[in-house]
């Protein structure tokens, strides 16, 4: 996989968030088996890893998603949830969960309705969204972020893991 | 309070009736076309057909 040259150059957004700045509110959104998903009530307590992905098109969030897949049994034991959301359609994050058989619910925004409120406005160009990362905890406050420059800058999973252990798991 | 959610097809998104409804992949389908054309798209997919970047 070969970066486009015509790809523009951005930096990426990554913060400690302000624990008393933001807030990730309530969404409900279709997922991938076309059930009408309930952030809230999925969490129930629990803190969230809020994976933003391109779509089933873009081989690094196939690769992000299949990965967090395999380690996805290390979040749930610290107290932390999982999500993926895109602004795909509902098939084709129908087609992504069938693909990947992931354990964790892939949610579509095709209508940009939560995209957004996080930060990512609607590009001009499908290629030019963003890869993002959110934790936020049980009390729905986003702790931390990470908003790719480009389609594959994506935090490791090594930084994500030691940031739950360090700032998360230990307040849940 | 509905006692049974409407459901719809994955492809076309038209409700479907209980009677006449596929289930298969985790979806609905509402015909034997909308399932054929999920799984057309499902073999692209699994070839890895990306057409929009990462090329």
């Amino acid at each position: 996989m070969k970066k486009s040259s015509l790809m523009p150059k951005r930096k990426s957004l990554t913060a400690v968030v302000n624990e008393h700045q933001r807030l990730l509110t309530n969404f409900q959104l279709p997922d991938g088996e076309g059930r009408t998903f309930d952030l809230y009530r999925y969490q129930a307590g629990r803190a969230v890893l809020l994976v933003v992905y391109r779509g089933e098109w873009c081989g690094w969030c196939r690769a992000q998603l299949a990965e967090l897949n395999d380690q996805v049994s290390w979040f749930r034991d610290r107290g932390v949830c999982v999500v993926a959301l895109s602004p795909d359609t509902e098939l084709y994050t129908s087609i992504l969960q069938e693909l990947l058989h992931v354990s964790f619910p892939l949610l579509a925004d095709p209508r940009w309705q939560v995209l957004p409120r996080l930060g990512l406005p609607r590009p001009i160009q499908a290629t030019d969204i963003r890869p993002a990362i959110f934790i936020a905890t049980a009390a729905h406050q986003i702790v931390y972020q990470h908003i790719g420059a480009t389609a594959d800058d994506r935090p490791p999973m090594t930084d994500i893991k030691r940031y739950i252990t360090e700032r998360v798991a230990p307040i849940y | 309070m509905k006692l049974f959610a409407q459901k719809k097809c994955i492809v076309c998104n038209m409700t479907v009736a209980a009677a006449s409804r596929i289930k298969k992949y985790h979806s609905y389908f509402c015909s034997q076309h909308c399932l054929e054309h999920y799984e057309k798209i499902l073999s692209d997919a699994k070839e890895k057909k990306l057409d929009r970047c990462c090329e």
